[in-house]
């Protein structure tokens, strides 16, 4: 980006207090290009490549026309060479149309634009008739001063005999330089963005397209592409977002035609106002989440998985309940208790024996306790003892096999009842689990053993059937759900990058906004002082126009700006251009015109103007002359016109032109001469004529009396028209008056007495007023306009009338 | 038109072709005008040639009148016509106008064409 721009918008941004952190790095990364915007999307700090200045120094320097040399082009066969006055001043080059004088404005502008696409839109028939037919070598030189640079710097383009107008090199050459080209010199940009050309085509289309070439000068392409960068990187976000949008419904109806609730789920999230994603997520990845407790994929789950009880397990169980029982039974109701308490007697009995040494019995008083009571008692103790404690062991084996049988006997799983709502048959197994959890109230041991054996193989089977349906339905579910889910994750990215986008898509039109902003204010504040010269150009061209320009304004955005003229006509508000004449649409637009091409940036220091004249009225051509007076004191002015309207209009107003006129023999023989005042150049025409070694005696006769004649009614027609203008008579009704007149005799009557009528006076009054010589002048001019004039007569001739259209010129 | 009956009208006309189709540098620039006052010349003898054993003492009609004899003399109407135009367009060249330039050559030679297949007949 240009410094000086980038300068003014960090400036800006400085004192923006409003702006986000986001967007002001958003704004710095559009200006600094591309990848820096994208960068800084990324969140990466946008790197600071500044590029360093190409420009090369030269491009600024002032540079003037000096002579444009064209040869087999256009109009022009022959070579000749229109020169200009170097320096600022104005320039006529004036010339009938068709006399090859445009050809030069052409061949110059050809020449600076190089192959440019301007030439591709001329017709074919300008592409293709370019060349001179009377000449097969086709160039064009064109000499200008470069201040800063030596002698002259010379653009030449010279074509090869077969070549087509594009195959021609360019090609610049400087004294004390190597010839390079345009590009190097910078004028093919400068050429584009000042264009020192307009013509007469031009200045009608101007209006229509031309004004948006003007905001090129502004300079702020720069902040123009930052501004696209960002409305791209917009457009993409949005693009995402439409995807995503555009690609939803298919997907929402295919989930519709899914009877499964992942898809509910998902056309539940997904029909809201923002989307759930996660939850979409969660579906698609089939996170343990998803599974709802109550959702029929948990209920399908856990069925899969169900286990009936482990056959082996419950067998063991019986077998155990079976093996207490009998233990049991071979104790043959033996009371470990009883066995317990006896032998506790007996060895409290052996207790006493042992502390009171061997007496009779006291308890029953029969027996006696002695040794041999003793060692018998001691055996039996310890016999009970063992009865007791194998007693206990039987009871507490059928107590651990009891429980452990009842553990098998669980309630009917829950999920069993949940199988119906995902569609299968589970009562044979609710009722088969039923059975065999009723066999916790059994208490008989061996009743219960038989209940587990018999009871388990109808469970076992008809989990093992629910368990196959339920795994074959989970199957069947995931069959008909991965592919959506593949499309759904693929759309799921989309919609997170959308999402992502979205959010950027907030910062990205804030920094937009901000920038097309700062760009109108810039381009409103360079705009400001080019609207005010394109209206003083108005001002000038205006003359009596009842048309106003009031405002001229830069309105729009990137490549559609535009100028709006704000112009009232009689005094109407906001008139339409289309009220105005064409003299005046052309005035309007040279208004627009100049200031861009005399823009002190410009290199070039010339203005070419092709026919700005026609369909000018003439007063508007006097506003015209003082426009280029005025452009003409600092730049080189050089206007090309059809007619002397334009070189009338300076003479009468005194205003300093190079008149040069150009005419076209037969052959494309295009000749140049400086232009006169029309008495000098007619009495000039008499003597070459009269003094020409080359003419036929019969043809200088012949002719010279009619130059005579013409410098003469040059002289009263200058002198009315002189007089008249200072009397305030506009140029119309002068005309019209001197068209009125139709001979020699009646001009004179109006010069000599303003009065057409006294024609009778007119040698009277010549003879009174300037002396004899100028009756027998009158004489000899009227009678030598209609016959040979003798060569002996010939000088005093040409000597009296020059003398006569002289002082005519003089009258007051 | 006096001593310019002297040289027939072709020959005028000659001259006229002549100054038009052979540049010199003497005649740079006033050739348009000079070979316009040739060619109304050359035009004007014509009509004299065309009118003179027709109607007596027509030579000292101004060119308007002769040229409306031509019109009532001349079968040929079509060039009668033309001419007339031709003539004005010449007179134009041959008098000072505000701000109109010379004819060019191609408008020139289309005047020469008129007044060579006039003067052809004549």
């Amino acid at each position: 980006m240009d410094d000086v721009l980038e300068s003014i918008i960090l400036g800006r941004l400085d004192a923006d207090d409003k702006l986000g952190e986001r967007t002001r790095a958003l704004v710095i990364g559009a200006c600094h290009g591309v990848e820096a915007l994208d960068a800084t999307l990324e969140g990466k700090a946008p790197k600071h490549s500044k590029k360093a200045g190409t420009k090369a120094p030269s491009a600024r320097n002032p540079a003037y026309l000096q002579s444009i040399e064209v040869q087999g082009f256009r109009g022009v066969g022959p070579p000749a060479s229109l020169p200009i006055t170097t320096g600022p001043g104005l320039t006529l080059v004036v010339g009938r149309n068709g006399s090859g004088k445009s050809s030069f404005a052409e061949a110059l502008e050809l020449l600076l634009t190089g192959d440019n696409s301007r030439w591709s839109t001329r017709s074919a028939i300008w592409k293709e008739g370019w060349r001179n037919l009377h000449q097969s070598d086709a160039r064009i030189d064109a000499e200008f001063v470069v201040e800063g640079a030596k002698g002259t710097t010379v653009v030449s383009r010279e074509w090869k005999p077969d070549a087509k107008l594009e195959e021609a090199e360019t090609v610049v050459s400087a004294q004390g330089s190597k010839t390079s080209d345009l590009e190097t010199m910078g004028w093919a940009g400068a050429v584009e963005m000042y264009r020192p050309f307009l013509s007469y085509s031009e200045l009608g289309s101007m209006l229509d397209a031309g004004p948006s070439a003007l905001s090129a000068i502004l300079g702020l392409e720069d902040l123009i592409e930052a501004e696209a960068r960002l409305k791209e990187a917009s457009k993409q976000r949005k693009r995402l977002s439409d995807d995503a949008k555009l690609a939803l419904p298919p997907i929402l109806e295919r989930l519709a035609t899914v009877q499964d609730e992942r898809a509910s789920v998902c056309i539940e999230a997904l029909s809201a106002k923002t989307w759930d994603l996660d939850a979409v997520e969660k579906a698609v990845i089939g996170t343990e989440e998803a599974d709802r407790e109550e959702s029929q994929l948990a209920v399908l789950r856990q069925l899969a998985v169900l286990e009936a009880p482990d056959a082996d397990e419950v067998k063991t169980a019986a077998d155990g309940l079976q093996a207490a029982a009998s233990a049991l039974r071979e104790m043959g109701g033996t009371e470990a208790a009883k066995a317990l308490e006896t032998a506790e007697l007996l060895g409290a009995a052996l207790t006493f024996h042992q502390r009171h040494g061997d007496q009779d019995c006291p308890v029953c008083g029969e027996g006696a306790l002695d040794t041999e009571w003793r060692t018998a008692t001691e055996e039996e103790v310890g016999r009970l003892r063992q009865l007791a404690e194998q007693a206990d062991l039987a009871h507490r084996l059928m107590q651990e096999s009891m429980k452990s049988a009842r553990a098998h006997l669980l309630p009917v799983p829950a999920v069993l009842s949940s199988a119906s709502g995902v569609g299968l048959e589970a009562e044979d197994v609710i009722g088969a689990w039923k059975v065999w959890s009723a066999g916790a109230s059994i208490e008989e041991p061996e009743a219960l053993a038989q209940h587990l054996q018999t009871s388990l193989p109808s469970v076992g089977a008809g989990v093992k059937r629910l368990k196959e349906t339920a795994w074959k339905e989970l199957q069947r579910r995931e069959d008909v759900w991965r592919p959506i889910a593949t499309d759904l994750a693929g759309w799921l990215d989309t919609a997170k990058r959308a999402r992502s986008g979205e959010e950027e898509l907030k910062d990205l039109h804030v920094a937009e906004k901000w920038i097309r902003a700062a760009s109108n204010d810039i381009r409103n504040e360079r705009f400001a002082p080019i609207a005010d010269q394109a209206q003083g150009v108005w001002d000038m061209l205006r003359m009596q126009s009842s048309v106003l320009l009031k405002k001229i304004v830069l309105t729009g955005a990137g490549s559609a700006r535009k100028v709006v003229l704000d112009v009232s006509v009689d005094g109407m508000e906001g008139a339409a251009l289309g009220v105005m004449s064409q003299g005046e649409l052309n005035s309007l637009a040279l208004s627009l015109f100049m200031p861009r091409a005399t823009l002190p940036e410009s290199p070039f220091r010339f203005v070419v103007i092709d026919d700005p004249v026609q369909s000018m009225d003439p007063a508007r051509v006097d506003g015209l002359a003082r426009m280029l007076e005025q452009a003409a004191q600092t730049r080189q002015v050089i206007v090309f016109t059809h007619d002397e309207r334009l070189a009338r209009s300076c003479r009468l107003l005194g205003i300093d032109a190079k008149v040069v006129e150009v005419t076209r023999r037969p052959e494309s023989l295009v000749e140049l001469r400086p232009g006169q005042d029309p008495v000098s150049r007619y009495c000039n025409d008499a003597w070459a004529v009269a003094k020409s070694e080359d003419l036929d005696p019969a043809v200088k006769a012949r002719i010279v009396g009619v130059f005579c004649r013409l410098a003469m009614e040059a002289a009263c027609t200058e002198a009315v028209t002189r007089r008249r203008l200072a009397n305030g008579e506009d140029y119309e009704s002068i005309e019209t008056l001197l068209d009125s007149a139709t001979g020699l005799a009646q001009l004179m009557a109006l010069a000599l007495f303003d009065d057409i009528a006294k024609t009778k006076d007119l040698y009277a009054r010549l003879d009174r007023g300037i002396g004899t010589w100028a009756v027998s002048a009158y004489r000899r001019v009227q009678e030598a306009a209609h016959k040979p004039v003798s060569e002996e007569a010939m000088l005093t001739l040409v000597t009296e009338s020059e003398r006569l259209a002289r002082g005519l010129v003089q009258l007051p | 038109m006096g001593e310019s009956r002297d040289m027939p009208s072709a020959e005028i006309l000659e001259r006229a072709i002549g100054l038009l189709h052979h540049p010199t540098a003497e005649t740079a620039g006033l050739w348009p005008r000079a070979t316009a006052v040739l060619t109304r010349q050359a035009l004007e003898v014509g009509l004299h040639e065309a009118l003179s054993d027709k109607v007596l003492g027509i030579e000292h009609a101004p060119v308007r009148v002769q040229l409306l004899c031509l019109q009532s003399y001349l079968e040929d109407t079509e060039t009668a016509h033309e001419v007339n135009l031709a003539w004005w367009a010449l007179s134009r060249a041959c008098h000072h106008g505000s701000y109109e330039l010379p004819p060019t050559a191609p408008e020139l030679e289309s005047l020469i064409d008129v007044v060579r297949r006039f003067v052809a007949t004549a």
